[in-house]
């Protein structure tokens, strides 16, 4: 059981003055103008804001996937150049991310072929825990297409742990599936940050599903992104769906949130 | 293959009106023999293993020529689609060369080869890679960042990218592009067969053709018929086991 990091906890992950401007059509788009924030060690972090704020390129710059026009992120104590060893990407698009061409067991032993080489029995012994851990036993020798799309997710993010990574990155990485499946998947997210010793850092639009989630939950305003809130949330782990819905703090939390970004974004909209 | 037997019927309705018409001189019996008669020369030229002794040399033209053309083309093309100042450059001599038909290379091909076996799998070589390397390409032009991002946050280098995103997610489009090779090869190695040389079933026709045994030419146009279909077939069926992971049947692409 984890409880939300002390304030002076242990920095894993530090964005300095990150500044980041698209060029289209001759038009410059400014997302982020100087944006800084310290991530802690062992976090369950999550980004909302309103779509198009830049939620995904925090995440993307983080990553290394995609360089900052200016500024800089340091990862354990590193300055990030390009995607670093111990943090994995998990792409919201997951039909686009898994390999089509690969079963379930051969996409996630991509994953661990991708850090070290293992003997053939014991990588397959590996790749059985994690198809174990996120549920797909019996499910190991079957192609992508023949999955729904919760279990192609499950099978994106087993490809992800199977890495053993310090930091998760995942962007909307349930938005696509039904209310149902996401329920599940966001149980199964939160027993894997509870067992394993990871950050995991969780862009969403969906505030119930930040809270439910996460132990802090920063809240972003429209581009060029400004941190607008930043909320530590005390509800006790482990959580379930069903006692931390009906817990009044997750209401408070929720409500209290969701106010601020609600009214602020209605005043966005009425100023225009 | 099951839902093929109207069409397999049609044919077989065809060759018997062309056996009646032919028997009754409706249509000239010299021009076109009787079916069965041309069956029955075919069954000869097969007995006796002249068929063979003419097919061998063409089917090594065919493969030889094609299986050039994928180890040259392949490799270009993923280098095309995967570095844009290779595509620059050599896009543009691509687009100006590919229009031009590979049968009109024969006569300067003949001036720098001659007219044996090399000039003609050159001809064939010819013909075949444009079809690879362009779907090659544009195969791995289209493979979707998403996919190339992934191999990047697991850490895969430049080359580890290319064997195991990018050349698989591009090997239905190159499948196709040597799918449609194939067919050309089969078409340049005749051509080249009928103007020059003295073997391979191009010749066979052309040569039965000009010493008036107009069965046995039919022969060879049928062994052409069925050689294409089987080519074709072997093909869908390799391409089929190759992307099976795609669930969708190719067997009709």
């Amino acid at each position: 059981m984890r409880e939300a990091p002390a304030p002076q906890g242990d920095p894993i992950i530090q964005v300095r003055g990150v500044r980041k401007t698209f060029s289209a059509q001759g038009r410059d788009l400014t997302v982020f103008a100087g944006f800084d924030y310290t991530i802690e060690r062992g976090a369950f972090l999550s980004v909302i804001g309103p779509s198009g704020c830049g939620k995904s390129t925090l995440l993307k710059i983080i990553s290394g996937l995609e360089p900052a026009s200016a500024g800089e992120v340091i990862f354990n104590g590193r300055v990030v150049n390009g995607p670093p060893k111990g943090m994995i990407y998990v792409f919201q698009q997951y039909t686009k991310s898994i390999f089509p061409w690969r079963t379930v067991i051969q996409n996630i032993r991509f994953g661990l072929d991708s850090q070290k080489r293992l003997p053939s029995r014991e990588a397959h012994e590996k790749c059985m825990e994690y198809v174990r851990l996120v549920g797909l036993e019996g499910y190991e020798d079957y192609y992508p297409y023949q999955l729904s799309g919760g279990m192609q997710q499950r099978v994106v993010i087993a490809r992800a742990l199977i890495c053993e990574p310090e930091v998760l990155l995942m962007d909307e990485p349930f938005s696509a599936v039904d209310a149902m499946t996401r329920a599940i998947l966001q149980e199964l997210t939160l027993k894997i940050w509870d067992t394993l010793p990871i950050t995991i850092v969780f862009v969403t639009h969906d505030v119930d599903e930040a809270v439910f989630l996460s132990n802090r939950i920063i809240s972003l305003s429209r581009a060029p992104a400004m941190l607008r809130e930043d909320a530590v949330i005390d509800l006790p782990y482990p959580r379930d769906q069903i006692t931390t819905r009906a817990d009044p703090l997750f209401t408070q939390h929720r409500q209290s949130l969701f106010a601020s970004i609600f009214l602020q974004e209605k005043e966005v909209v009425a100023q225009r | 293959m099951k839902k093929r037997w109207p069409g397999f019927l049609l044919i077989a309705v065809l060759l018997l009106a062309w056996e009646v018409a032919s028997r009754n001189a409706w249509i000239d019996p010299i021009t076109f023999p009787s079916v069965s008669g041309i069956f029955e020369s075919w069954y000869g030229a097969i007995a006796n293993g002249e068929l063979m002794r003419q097919l061998t040399p063409s089917l090594g033209r065919i493969f030889g020529g094609f299986a050039l053309a994928v180890l040259i083309a392949v490799p270009l093309g993923l280098l095309m689609g995967a570095i844009p100042i290779v595509y620059r450059l050599l896009e543009p001599i691509t687009e100006f060369i590919r229009p031009i038909p590979s049968s009109a290379y024969i006569p300067i091909a003949i001036l720098i080869l001659g007219i044996g076996n090399e000039m003609k799998i050159f001809v064939v070589f010819l013909a075949c890679v444009f079809p690879i390397l362009l779907n090659t390409y544009s195969g791995v032009r289209g493979v979707d960042p998403v996919l190339i991002d992934t191999g990047r946050t697991f850490g895969l280098g430049a080359g580890a990218a290319m064997a195991q995103i990018i050349l698989p997610a591009a090997l239905p489009s190159i499948l196709t592009g040597m799918r449609i090779s194939l067919g050309i090869a089969l078409i340049v190695a005749v051509v080249a067969e009928m103007i020059t040389g003295n073997s391979g079933i191009g010749y066979f026709i052309l040569d039965m053709q000009r010493i008036f045994r107009v069965p046995e030419m039919f022969a060879g146009i049928f062994t052409l018929g069925v050689l294409g279909f089987l080519i074709n077939f072997g093909f869908l069926k390799i391409e089929a086991h190759y992307l099976r992971w795609r669930g969708t049947s190719v067997e009709n692409g």
